[in-house]
C-alpha cells in the first residue's frame, strides 16, 4: 500500500462534486482537501479488515473494491462491490466502532480517506457543515434503505 | 388505574429528542399539531411526497405495502410511541408505504416548513436528531442486510 499527501488540486473537484459533501463552503472543501490522504492498493489487496476499528471514510477515486463478512473463512460471502465514486466507512461519522466486514481491492484501486478525527475536527471548525454531512449521509442512506427495501419484498413475494 | 400519558410524557420517551436543549425540546413540544383518526383511517399514502413527521401519541398502525390492491403487503405494525416519516427532517420524499391505523390513534405531527425553521434556530440539536436518524437507518440497512443473506441462503 502506497500513501501520499493529497495533492490539494486532485481532492478538491472530487470533494466538490461529491454527493457526501454537497452543501459545503469552498472554505471547508479547501479545508478537508488539505487533510486528506490519497491510498493505492494493488489486485488483492486488503484495505479493511473485519474486526478493525473503523477510523476512515473511503471514497473510490480509481478501480474497485469488494466487501466481504467472514472473508478468511471457506464461506465467505460478498456483500457488495464499490467503483469510482462510491464510498463506504461512512458509518465513521456516526460512530468509532470496530468494522463488520473486509474491503479487498479487485482492481488496481486509488482511494481518497478522511480520518475519523479529520471528521471530528470539522464538527468543532465548522458545526454547519458538518451537520450538512450528517444530513446527506442521512439521505444516502435512506435512499439505499428504500431501494433495498423494494428488493426485499420482491424477493419475499417471489419465495 | 391507567393515566394517559401527557404529550411531555410522549415526547421524554422519544430516543429521538433525548438529549436535547430543553428550550429547542420545548420548541418542538409546542410546534406539534395535534390529531386524533379512527379505525382504518389513511394517515399517509404510498407514493405521496412525504412532508410531515408522525410520533404516535396512543393506538397502533399498519405499514402496509401496495394497500388496496392484490400485492397488499404487511410489513409492520407501529406502536406508540413509535414514530414515522422522520425523514422528512432532511428531504423531501415518496412515501414507501402506506400507514393505516388499527385503532383510534392519537398522532403529534411537525411539519417539514417547522422543522426548517427549527434546524435554522437550534442547529446543534438538530444535527443531534439526524445524527441519531442515520444510526437507526444504518442498524436497518446492516438489518435487511442479514435478512437478504438469510434467504439467498434459503
Amino acid at each position: 500500500m502506497n500513501q501520499d499527501l493529497s495533492p490539494i488540486t486532485e481532492a478538491q473537484p472530487l470533494l466538490q462534486s461529491h454527493e457526501l459533501f454537497r452543501g459545503f463552503s469552498p472554505a471547508t472543501l479547501t479545508w478537508l482537501a488539505k487533510r486528506a490522504a490519497f491510498l493505492d492498493f494493488p489486485v488483492g489487496a486488503l484495505v479493511w479488515e473485519e474486526g478493525q476499528v473503523r477510523d476512515h471514510l473511503s471514497v473510490v477515486v480509481t478501480g474497485r473494491v469488494k466487501v466481504f463478512r467472514d472473508y478468511r473463512q471457506p464461506a465467505r460471502e460478498c456483500l457488495g462491490e464499490f467503483g469510482a465514486r462510491d464510498f463506504f466507512g461512512e458509518m465513521t461519522v456516526l460512530e468509532q466502532k470496530t468494522s463488520s466486514a473486509t474491503v479487498v481491492a479487485v482492481d488496481v484501486t486509488r482511494l481518497l480517506t478522511l480520518r475519523a478525527a479529520i471528521l471530528q475536527e470539522l464538527a468543532q471548525e465548522d458545526a454547519q457543515d458538518f451537520s450538512r454531512l450528517v444530513a446527506n449521509l442521512a439521505r444516502h442512506l435512506a435512499t439505499r434503505l428504500r431501494r433495498l427495501d423494494r428488493l426485499f419484498l420482491e424477493k419475499t413475494r417471489a419465495v | 388505574v391507567s393515566v394517559e400519558p401527557t404529550q411531555m410524557d410522549v415526547f421524554r420517551s422519544l430516543p429521538l429528542l433525548t438529549g436535547l436543549e430543553p428550550e429547542a425540546f420545548r420548541v418542538l413540544v409546542v410546534a406539534a399539531e395535534q390529531r386524533i383518526a379512527r379505525t382504518s383511517e389513511v394517515i399517509v399514502q404510498e407514493g405521496e411526497v412525504g412532508n410531515r413527521f408522525f410520533i404516535l401519541g396512543r393506538g397502533s398502525v399498519l405499514v402496509l405495502a401496495g394497500f388496496g390492491t392484490e400485492r397488499e403487503t404487511p410489513l409492520a405494525t407501529l406502536k406508540a410511541p413509535d414514530i414515522f416519516g422522520e425523514m422528512c427532517l432532511v428531504e423531501s420524499f415518496q412515501r414507501s408505504a402506506t400507514i393505516v391505523t388499527a385503532e383510534p390513534v392519537l398522532l403529534y405531527t411537525l411539519t417539514q416548513a417547522a422543522l426548517k425553521k427549527f434546524s435554522e434556530f437550534y442547529p446543534q440539536a438538530y444535527t443531534l436528531m439526524v445524527h441519531k436518524i442515520a444510526l437507526t437507518l444504518a442498524g436497518r440497512l446492516q438489518k435487511l442486510d442479514r435478512a437478504f443473506a438469510a434467504l439467498s441462503g434459503a
